[in-house]
This record gives structure tokens, C-alpha cells and sequence, in this order.
């Protein structure tokens, strides 16, 4: 076996106690966050860092054994993640939605609006595809129309929010809504092509639907039904969507960047984006098991809450966390 | 930002302002695989637990409720807010484990921990609380079509093993093996007396005493096939350069580095009278 130099051994006897301190210390703030350290603790840290740093680069230019200089190493790297950060502001949620994500939904409208062009016109045409020719049914609703079937009389299609509790349905549909917004985002990595996929299989879902119900004559009912959470909800997904096809198109066109680099750069923004969203599906989960179940409240006024709902969101989004000397 | 210079295929090289470079080893698929497999044990033995809990005070509620004629009403609320409880914690319970742990035990989780990796920003710095949720959204897409496929194949084209949230929220995993070099030695058994006088006073370079210190220690970790190609191709390019004799490739190794031993311990025995 390959011992040591005597100049290493020397040194290691000499700066283990330090290198064991700094481990102690560094796990310390890891355990408890730095802030528990103390002053006492921080000083500690500071101190020790640049000197078994020092140790390291001396270390490796004595050409000490492997062992010795990864045992140093892991110390240090663990040191290093306690004490520089990745710059960040410490944001509040407060100002992150009253500026910072209506602001950030605005500066990429144009991925907003693509998401939403291809969910309207893939919900048009499966409402007029379904409306008339009722047999392709099942090609635009896939499996869904087990579920259809029988619905097409007076009433079932309400039934079927009776039914159920208000609070299972609830967490149902809030499920899956997020499910599918969450999905719409992070299938951005597959070039975008994923999202547009999830993009057009809820809108051929609604637009499906709402064209069975059409030509049955239950129109009326389908959209009292569907509105009072669906509004809010549906601009929800549309979002997210615009979230995911920000990052596809980031990836299919990156630019003088690499495209792993763009995927990145745009991720970091998309995220913000998909992650604000989450109170808006908690508002429309809660209205999708109480508001639209509820007997007492006439369905038209049901629907009109949730119009109303979904442009007091697009109100926020395009007005909210402008400044005056930004409005040009 | 200073990201990360590959050495090898197996470290990545930092450098810190202090101007000392760190290195980092990324975690490969099998051991991340292994990590996942513990955390979903974990969850399901959540779940259980849960789903016991949530059953029992169902059932109390409706034996409590049923004497006092409050059955219908009271019992039927007691079990749908149960039921919304429990498709909430299985439709989010994944993604919030993942994540909470992340947050919170500074990119671990209790199977990362188990195997002693961690999920750090690329630039060697704990990742920020986006970077976390990014990792973990993009977590469904990499799990397509089922248990990680998709994650998989990105990590193959990744030069550290980055799945596609990795990728997008600029993260990765690492070792963090403890690893005492006094703990090292007991571990490594050297068996072969030498007899080193042919080789004795090789000059090797500082390159290749540090190649051959690393695999002589790192051999029992590696399966025999690979140890003996490894070996033979270590020896093969020494022998080339500093010729001797030995049985087979391992042993001319282990020649090689008592020869250096030897060369040392002559240097001390040297300096001692003085």
C-alpha cells in the first residue's frame, strides 16, 4: 500500500481538528438552518472555510492520497452549499402575487394566447364535429363516452354532481384539474408536443361534450353545469399550457443557447407561472363541490359567479402589479 | 454562475472564489433507483397508516353516531370528508413527499439519505425552492411510461446522469459518501508478500501512483469482471512504460505501490539518523 508523504501525514495530523470542527459545524446548520448557528457558530464557520480550503488546494498539491483529499473535499462542498447561495431576494408570497406573477403572465402572453387558440379551436371543432355527426362520439370522447351514454336524458347529467358528496367531488375534480395543468407544464420537455397533446385532449373533452349534450337539447343544462367552476378552471389549465409550450418552444427554437441551456432558463420562469395557479384550482375545487351541486342557488346565477370569477382572475392578470410609470 | 467542469465521466470540478476547486461525483442511475425504491416503500407504509387511521374514525364515527339516531346525517358528512381527505393524500401525497423533503432536508429524501446522495443546484449550491418544485413537476414526465423509462434514457445522454427535471430546473445529484481514509485502510486486505526488489525503484509519476492508490482501494467495490479488465488495463500501459514482472495484472499493481512504499520507507529510514 502507498503511504502517505511524511509532509502530508504532518499536515493531516496538524488540520484535523479543524476539519473535523468545520464537519461539526457544517452539519450543525444543515440539521438546524445557519440561522440557528449563532454568532458564535457563524464566526466558526467563516474562519474555518477559507483555511480548509486552503488545506484542500495544499492537499492536492502535495499529491496527497485520494482518500485524504475526498474526505477534505466532501467537508468543503458541504460548507460551500451553507455558505453561498444562489442570489435570491427573499420574496414574499404577498408581493410574488400582487406583482411579480401578473407581471410575468403579461410578459408571456403570447404562449397564454397560443395555449389558448389551440384549446378553443380543438373544443370548436369537436362540439360541431359531435353535433353532426353524433356517431364519432366515441373517436373525439375516447373512453369518456362510457359515461355519456344514458347522460343524453333531462336531468342525469346533473344528477351525476348530486350524487356524489360535495367534498369527495371536490377533491376529485381539484385532482385532477391540477394533474392536468402540473402535466400540460412539465410535458414542455418533450419539445412542447406533450402539452399540445394535453391541450387537445381537454378541449376535445369539453368541446365533445358540450356538442353531445348540444344535440340532445341539453345545452343549457351542459353549461350551467360546467361554468360555475369551469371558467375559472379552464383558464387555470389554459395557463399552465401556456407555461409548458413557453418551454417547448424555448427548446425547438433556443436560439444562440444550447438547448439544454434553454430548457433551463425557461423553466425558471414557467415554474413561477404554473406554480401560481395553485389558488386558483383550490377556488374553483371548492366552487366545483358546493356551488355547483347546490339546489338552493338558480343555475343561471350559478353560472354567471363563475364568469364572473374567471374575469376577476383575468382582471388581476392584466391589470394587477402595474406601476404608473410603467403604463405606456 | 460558475457551472461545473467535467474531469472524468465521473466528477464534476467547482471552483470556489477561494480559488480551490471542489469536486463533485454524480450519483448513477442504480443507486438513485435504489433511493426511489426506499422512498416508496416509505409511502406506502404512509398510506397504510393513513388508510388505517381514516378507516377507524370512520367506523367510530359511525358506531357513535349510530345510537343516537344521527346516523344519516352526520355519519355520511363524517365519511365524505374522510374520502376527500384520502384521495387528496394519494393524488398529491407523491409530489408533496418529494417535495417537502427536498425543501427541508436540504435536497434529500429519507432513500437519498439511506444511500447518501443529494440533490444540489449545478452550481454546487443548495437548490432554491424553484429548482426544487421544478425537479419535482417534471418528475411525472420522467416517470413515463412507468418507473422512470423516460428519466432514464435522458440520464444515459446526460454527462451527470440528469433527468429531464434535473435538466430543466438545473440540479443534480451527487454522492455524499462518507469516506474516512483511516476507515479505508482496514478495509483493504493486502495478501501477497512481495517480493519487490525487481521493481523497487520504479519512478512513477505522481498520475499513476495516484491511479493505482485508487484502484487498489476502490477494487472490492467493483464486479470481478470489470476489476480484472480494469486492471489488466492499468497494468497493461504501466508495463509498457516501467516494465517487471508479476503473475497477473492485480499483483503487479499491488507490486508497483509497495514498490513505491518501499522507495519511501528507504527515504525515511534515511532521514531518521539525522
Amino acid at each position: 500500500m502507498i503511504r502517505p508523504l511524511p509532509a502530508v501525514e504532518a499536515l493531516v495530523r496538524e488540520r484535523r481538528p479543524a476539519w473535523d470542527l468545520l464537519d461539526v459545524v457544517v452539519t450543525r446548520a444543515m440539521r438546524h438552518g445557519p440561522k440557528r448557528l449563532g454568532g458564535l457558530g457563524v464566526d466558526e464557520l467563516v474562519r474555518l472555510y477559507p483555511a480548509v480550503a486552503a488545506d484542500l488546494a495544499r492537499l492536492r498539491a502535495l499529491d496527497a492520497d485520494d482518500a485524504v483529499i475526498r474526505h477534505v473535499n466532501r467537508i468543503l462542498t458541504r460548507a460551500h452549499a451553507q455558505i453561498y447561495r444562489s442570489p435570491r431576494r427573499r420574496a414574499s408570497i404577498i408581493q410574488f402575487f400582487t406583482t411579480t406573477y401578473p407581471r410575468l403572465v403579461r410578459a408571456k402572453w403570447r404562449y397564454v394566447l397560443a395555449s389558448f387558440l389551440i384549446s378553443a379551436v380543438v373544443a370548436t371543432m369537436a362540439h360541431f364535429a359531435v353535433q353532426r355527426h353524433p356517431d364519432v362520439v366515441s373517436d373525439v370522447l375516447g373512453g369518456a363516452d362510457v359515461e355519456l351514454q344514458g347522460g343524453h336524458e333531462r336531468g342525469q347529467f346533473e344528477q351525476r354532481f348530486h350524487e356524489l358528496p360535495s367534498p369527495v367531488l371536490s377533491s376529485l375534480v381539484t385532482t385532477n384539474n391540477i394533474r392536468v395543468a402540473f402535466d400540460a407544464f412539465a410535458l414542455g420537455v418533450t419539445f412542447g408536443v406533450g402539452t399540445v397533446y394535453m391541450l387537445t385532449v381537454n378541449g376535445a373533452m369539453l368541446g365533445g361534450f358540450s356538442g353531445a349534450y348540444a344535440e340532445s337539447g341539453l345545452g343549457g343544462e351542459f353549461w350551467t353545469t360546467v361554468l360555475p367552476h369551469g371558467a375559472l378552471e379552464l383558464s387555470a389549465i389554459v395557463i399552465a399550457g401556456g407555461a409548458g409550450l413557453m418551454i417547448g418552444f424555448g427548446m425547438t427554437c433556443p436560439g444562440r443557447r444550447s438547448r439544454l441551456r434553454a430548457l433551463r432558463e425557461e423553466s425558471i420562469a414557467a415554474v413561477k407561472i404554473a406554480a401560481g395557479l395553485v389558488p386558483a384550482f383550490i377556488v374553483a375545487g371548492t366552487f366545483e363541490g358546493f356551488l355547483t351541486p347546490s339546489d338552493r342557488i338558480a343555475p343561471t346565477a350559478k353560472a354567471a359567479i363563475g364568469i364572473a370569477t374567471a374575469l376577476v382572475f383575468w382582471f388581476y392578470l392584466l391589470a394587477a402589479g402595474r406601476t404608473r410609470t410603467s403604463r405606456s | 454562475m460558475v457551472l461545473p467542469v467535467m474531469i472524468d465521466d465521473a466528477h464534476f470540478r467547482l471552483e470556489t472564489p477561494e480559488n480551490v476547486e471542489l469536486e463533485f461525483e454524480p450519483a448513477g442511475p442504480g443507486s438513485r433507483f435504489c433511493a426511489i425504491c426506499i422512498d416508496w416503500a416509505l409511502m406506502a407504509a404512509v398510506g397504510l397508516v393513513v388508510v388505517l387511521i381514516l378507516g377507524a374514525a370512520d367506523v367510530f364515527s359511525h358506531a357513535t353516531t349510530s345510537s343516537l339516531h344521527l346516523f344519516d346525517e352526520h355519519g355520511r358528512l363524517v365519511a365524505s370528508w374522510t374520502l376527500a381527505l384520502m384521495i387528496l393524500i394519494f393524488a398529491f401525497g407523491t409530489s408533496f413527499y418529494h417535495l417537502l423533503f427536498e425543501l427541508f432536508m436540504h435536497g434529500q429524501t429519507p432513500g437519498k439519505r439511506a444511500l447518501k446522495l443529494r440533490a444540489i443546484s449545478d452550481d454546487g449550491t443548495s437548490m432554491t425552492p424553484g429548482q426544487v418544485l421544478t425537479r419535482n413537476l417534471v418528475r411525472t414526465v420522467d416517470f413515463l411510461p412507468a418507473l422512470y423509462v423516460v428519466g432514464g434514457i435522458a440520464a444515459l445522454f446526460s454527462r451527470a446522469n440528469q433527468r429531464l427535471g434535473d435538466h430543466a430546473a438545473g440540479t443534480l445529484v451527487v454522492k455524499e459518501r462518507e469516506l474516512d481514509y483511516r476507515a479505508r485502510s482496514d478495509a483493504r486486505n493486502v495478501t501477497v508478500e512481495l517480493s519487490v526488489e525487481e521493481i523497487a525503484n520504479v519512478e512513477l509519476t505522481a498520475a499513476e501512483r495516484r491511479l493505482i492508490a485508487r484502484f487498489l482501494s476502490r477494487r472490492h467495490e467493483l464486479l470481478p469482471e470489470a476489476r480484472w479488465q480494469l486492471a489488466d488495463d492499468i497494468a497493461r500501459q504501466l508495463y509498457a512504460r516501467h516494465g517487471g514482472q508479476a503473475d497477473d495484472a492485480e499483483q503487479y499493481l499491488e507490486r508497483l505501490a509497495a514498490g513505491v512504499q518501499h522507495a519511501h520507507d528507504s527515504v525515511r529510514t534515511e532521514q531518521k539518523p539525522q
